[in-house]
């Protein structure tokens, strides 16, 4: 954040050190305007109120991963306050947003490992890589509610570039403050603050198990003090890190090395973009207008099979399938949840290392538009396309997978399979009309898949059953 | 004329590009200096006379690098590459910076040789130099007082002789006021001329750094090679490159100078008082015009000044903790191995190297800018520390419409007793009334010689003849009175020229 | 009306013993040292001292948090060879060839940040 050393992940240790981040005396710190940009796009994205200034402030406490004694972090005057995260339902569907409290960017610490009896050892290069902190409102009212907005906030800030955002490395961390009160009554009950929250698993259930501790306490006619908790993953505990009777001494005041963040022309333009193409806007009309099936637009918004997890990507190939080549929305949509959402997965491939386009694939929903090709074997094309390449029609053909709709050869099919099945016609004559479905398979049979079974049975249907 | 009597950057440089003199000859006197008075003197952290030595081994006259093979000396609490630096503190005791401050890269860069490393009051926290856990820098003038501080000991290295130039930092007048006590000339400049990367922290917003030299050129010189943009203090402002040379002769006819009333009679030594009306004479009779100014917030610059120094302080000095550098096993604790030293843990640790590791002084403004940085304080405190400032700066604005420049003693009172101002932090605090307007208003100023206590009046308890010829040629035993000089902030080039003008007609 | 707020001023500035105990921990200064109670003693006389600032109107005017008004410069996001891992070790006293250390948190440290 204030200096220029690699923020690289899984370097040896201290390795990546500078006068700045090793808080040597007599450093200063420099602002990366990348970061500066990255963290005003957070605030405009999540709808925040961008202030004309922004501020540095030092934050101090001791402790071994904080070279300075102090954090330079903001504390008056943030990024951006007063924002929102718009959220779905788990059906996709709009509901409340997240109200955000604020966004503001700071330096992240060392690494300290503990080293057992002996005291902890420390890595000093994570210190110094940017942080940002997005805090949010207590608007959040379950378990639940809380996981979805972590999952929607890390898609967006993964579409926007600002973070891989990953829980597991390390780059995308969380803190919860739970509390509860009795539902007459206004006023927030007394916070607690979880720690230690390693996955989104982690979070629900942390969250869980808090408001259970906490009503049964306030059941009991108990007080909630406000404390510190870790949460313990194996027990499915929070346990007591510290009680916090008052708020910690951080001795903030603005950074006196640092001049004040004007935020206007240049670091403005830098980081506009287009609030429509946020996820979960692009989701909502994937929906709305194109006629994705909703279980599908979350999966074609996740990352998977894209280059760098954009999850802009696949459903980037997709519109355009549709509104630039007027694919089927709903059959494009399931093709790709599906065959091609298989095929990456088993391959680990990148759906832009394959020879599939978004012609190729609005061409298949075509042909399968007009009958000329079955849903079953436009899976089938689509499949070779991906793990052979090609071109659209010189599969079908090759393959012989046009399907048969030509009126007059299914009349001349069907005849041939009444004919050979003389004793199932009467069957079916007679009231067995399931039986239909033999001949279908028959007439499949005879035409090697090619027939277009829903016709064929329709002529079945109307020379055995309606001719009398 | 021996130019070893009166060292200055300029006359030694024309000196060696004449060919009558060698860096070796320049760095041998300046030596022997040293050798003879610094077991008394005390001025400096360390030698570094090999270093120098080696410096000037290759030497050959560069028009380019006019000064390359002077000796110089930088204060302890700039970072030198690989010399040690540890601000006379016992936290820092050992530190050796693996990389250099700009100011003293650039001095290196002109081919500067360092001879030592000054001593300094304990993280430039102090007016005497008495706080150095190293121990006391004397007065060249008289052993038995102070060199003024905190840059007592590179001033009174230069006024011994041991170099014509060091360098200092003002944070509350450090650089000016032991110029003063030294009979030297002392500058900050405008804060955010000159980069303070490489500086070790105390009041981030209040330091500078400046030089301590024998003449007003030379500090212009100087001036010119230090500051400026580096890419790595962000609070440097971007300014044209300035020219001090083509109006530093040009005199102060034009000047509007205002006198500085602060209602001296009673805080203000006679002696002082006596030499500044003198100097105020003296403009009168040069410059375009006199008058009196009056500033309304001066009686609180004290307190304010007192309060956002230890509040800055105490954020700047909490990276001293003992685990990244600094003697990190407890010092009064020698012979003990890590594992028995650290095993009272963290808190401990944290505890006994802060406790052991500073002295009283800076515990002291540790202390009491934790305390006006606390919430329940920070408004009453702090806050109105800040607004004063605006204030100060609102006043000046207004002053700087009808004065070029505001003039005024550098100390209420001539170099102090050893000892006579540590019973009370008061007293010591005290001592920095005229000096502390600058910081607060981010003003630069200049501190010249002014004049000096008469023999008889002063009770001398002995002569410091420090070297074998008088000082400045003249026979001295008496204490130096020193000018103050400030100017709007960045208009050195008037500060400098007005400066000049006093010293042509008073050296 | 305006005696009763000055007298409350006066009673949440007042610098106890306590409050100077709660100051020498929150700078990790050490409580035990000789001389600190001679501190505590020169502190309380400064800070009454300091409350000359309380004294006087500082209405209307905001705090100077910048010295000059220049404009916040930027740094390019391209990353820089800093000191190496050797040089950074040597100032310290308690370290192994690749890390620094810490001595143990026991009870009563804090547990990071706050």
């Amino acid at each position: 954040m204030y200096c220029s050393c690699s923020a690289a992940f899984g370097d040896p240790a201290n390795t990546h050190l500078c006068p700045v981040c090793l808080g040597l005396p007599g450093s200063l710190p420099r602002v990366n305007r990348h970061a500066v940009i990255l963290g005003l796009k957070a605030a405009r994205a999540l709808h925040c109120e961008i202030p004309p200034m922004a501020q540095f402030a030092r934050k101090h406490y001791f402790y071994p991963d904080l070279p300075k004694g102090y954090q330079i972090s903001m504390y008056q005057f943030p990024l951006g306050t007063n924002g929102r995260l718009e959220l779905l339902t788990e059906q996709d569907e709009a509901t409340a947003p997240v109200g955000i409290e604020r966004v503001h960017i700071e330096e992240d610490t060392a690494k300290l490992f503990h080293e057992g009896e002996t005291g902890s050892l420390i890595d000093h290069n994570r210190s110094g890589v940017p942080l940002l902190e997005i805090v949010s409102k207590p608007d959040i009212k379950s378990a639940q509610e809380a996981v979805r907005y972590l999952k929607e906030l890390r898609r967006l800030l993964r579409f926007l570039g600002i973070s891989t955002a990953n829980m597991e490395e390390g780059s995308y961390r969380c803190e919860v403050n739970v509390s509860v009160r009795p539902s007459d009554r206004e006023q927030l009950g007394t916070k607690v603050e979880v720690k230690n929250l390693n996955s989104f698993r982690a979070v629900e259930r942390s969250i869980e198990y808090e408001i259970e501790r906490q009503t049964k306490v306030l059941r009991k006619g108990g007080e909630v003090r406000h404390a510190t908790m870790g949460w313990d993953e194996k027990e499915g505990v929070t346990v007591h890190q510290r009680f916090k009777e008052k708020a910690p001494e951080y001795r903030y005041f603005p950074e006196p090395d640092l001049p004040e963040l004007l935020i206007e022309g240049d670091i403005l333009d830098d980081s506009a973009f287009d609030q429509e193409n946020i996820p979960v806007r692009k989701v909502r009309a994937l929906i709305e207008r194109f006629g994705v099936p909703a279980s599908g637009a979350d999966l074609l918004m996740s990352g998977v099979g894209s280059p760098e997890e954009n999850p802009y990507f696949i459903t980037n190939f997709l519109m355009e399938a549709i509104v630039r080549h007027g694919a089927q929305g709903t059959q494009a949509a399931n093709l790709m949840t599906g065959t091609v959402f298989e095929f990456v997965n088993r391959t680990g491939m990148t759906l832009d290392q394959t020879d599939l386009t978004p012609k190729k694939l609005a061409d298949v929903t075509k042909m399968v538009g007009k009958n000329e090709l079955s849903s079953t074997n436009a899976k089938r094309v689509v499949n070779v396309i991906l793990e052979e390449g090609g071109k659209v029609k010189d599969i079908v053909l090759g393959e012989g997978l046009v399907q048969v709709s030509v009126e007059d050869e299914l009349i001349e099919l069907v005849k041939q399979v009444m004919e050979e099945n003389e004793g199932i016609v009467e069957t079916i004559r007679k009231g067995r009309v399931n039986a239909i479905g033999a001949l279908v398979g028959e007439a499949m049979k005879k035409s090697k898949g090619q027939a277009n079974p829903k016709r064929v049975n329709e002529l079945l249907q109307e020379f055995i059953l309606k001719k009398k | 004329m021996d130019v070893f009597n009166e060292l200055s950057i300029e006359k030694l440089a024309s000196e060696l590009e004449k060919g009558r003199i060698h860096p070796r000859e320049i760095l041998r006197e300046c030596s022997k200096r040293v050798s003879k008075v610094e077991p008394k003197l005390h001025a400096l952290n360390r030698e570094t006379l090999d270093r120098a030595q080696h410096a000037i081994e290759n030497w050959t006259y560069d028009s380019a690098r006019p000064f390359a093979g002077i000796p110089y000396i930088q204060k302890d609490n700039i970072c030198t590459l690989g010399v040690a630096t540890d601000c006379s503190s016992r936290i820092l005791q050992g530190f050796v910076p693996p990389y250099a401050a700009t100011v003293d890269a650039r001095v290196v860069e002109q081919g500067f040789a360092l001879i030592g490393k000054s001593n300094m009051d304990e993280f430039g926290m102090g007016s005497s130099t008495e706080y150095s856990a190293w121990g006391a820098s004397l007065n060249p003038f008289d052993l038995s007082r102070v060199p003024g501080g905190s840059s007592g000991g590179s001033a009174a290295g230069v006024a011994a002789g041991y170099a014509p130039i060091a360098f200092g930092t003002d944070t509350g007048g450090s650089v000016r006021q032991p110029a003063s006590f030294c009979g030297l000339v002392g500058l900050r400049p405008t804060y955010g001329r000159v980069s303070r990367w490489g500086l070790i922290a105390f009041a981030s917003s209040l330091d500078t750094i400046g030089p301590i030299t024998t003449t007003v050129r030379d500090a212009a010189h100087a001036l010119s090679f230090v500051e400026g943009q580096d890419g790595r203090d962000s609070t440097v402002v971007n300014l044209p490159r300035e020219d001090y040379f083509a109006s530093i002769e040009k005199g102060i006819g034009d000047l509007r100078v205002g006198v500085l009333d602060v209602g001296m009679a009673d805080w203000v030594d006679k002696r002082v008082r006596t030499v500044f009306n003198a100097n105020v004479e003296w403009f009168k009779g040069h410059a375009k015009s006199v008058r009196e100014v009056r500033i309304g917030c001066f009686d609180l610059l004290l307190a304010a000044y007192y309060t956002l120094a230890p509040s800055e302080a105490s954020s700047n000095l909490a990276r001293y903790d003992g685990l990244r550098y600094g003697p990190s096993v407890n010092i009064a604790e020698k012979g003990k191995s890590v594992d028995e030293a650290t095993a009272g843990g963290l808190l401990d640790y944290y505890r006994k190297n802060r406790g052991q590791g500073f002295g009283p002084e800076v515990t002291r403004r540790i202390l009491i800018g934790t305390f006006a940085l606390s919430s329940g304080y920070y408004d009453a405190y702090y806050l109105r520390a800040q607004k004063v400032r605006t204030k100060l700066r609102a006043e000046l604005d207004e002053l700087w419409k009808n004065v070029d420049v505001i003039i005024s003693p550098t100390a209420p009172a001539p170099p102090f007793k050893l000892g006579s101002a540590l019973d009370d932090p008061m007293d010591m605090y005290r001592a920095d009334l005229f000096v502390l307007m600058q910081p607060m208003s981010g003003c630069p100023a200049i501190s010249v010689n002014g004049g000096w206590t008469d023999l008889d009046d002063d009770g001398f308890s002995k002569l410091a003849a420090c070297r074998e010829k008088s000082c400045f040629g003249k026979i001295v035993s008496r204490l130096p009175i020193g000018l103050q000089i400030t100017a709007p902030p960045f208009r050195e080039a008037d500060l400098l020229r007005a400066a000049r003008a006093f010293e042509r007609e008073h050296v | 009306m305006a005696k009763e707020s000055k007298t409350r001023e006066r009673e949440r500035l007042e610098i106890t013993s306590e409050v100077l105990s709660g100051v020498i921990d929150l700078a990790r200064l050490d409580p035990l040292a000789p001389g600190m109670s001679l501190q505590k003693d020169h502190l309380k006389k400064i800070l009454e001292h300091f409350q000359v600032l309380s004294q006087v109107s500082l209405e209307g005017l905001d705090p100077t948090i910048q010295v000059n008004p220049s404009p916040l410069p930027f740094r390019s996001d391209e990353a820089i060879d800093g000191i190496a891992r050797d040089e950074a070790l040597s100032n310290a006293r308690l370290r192994t060839s690749e890390f620094f250390r810490a001595p143990l948190i026991l009870g009563g440290e804090e547990t990071g940040e706050s």
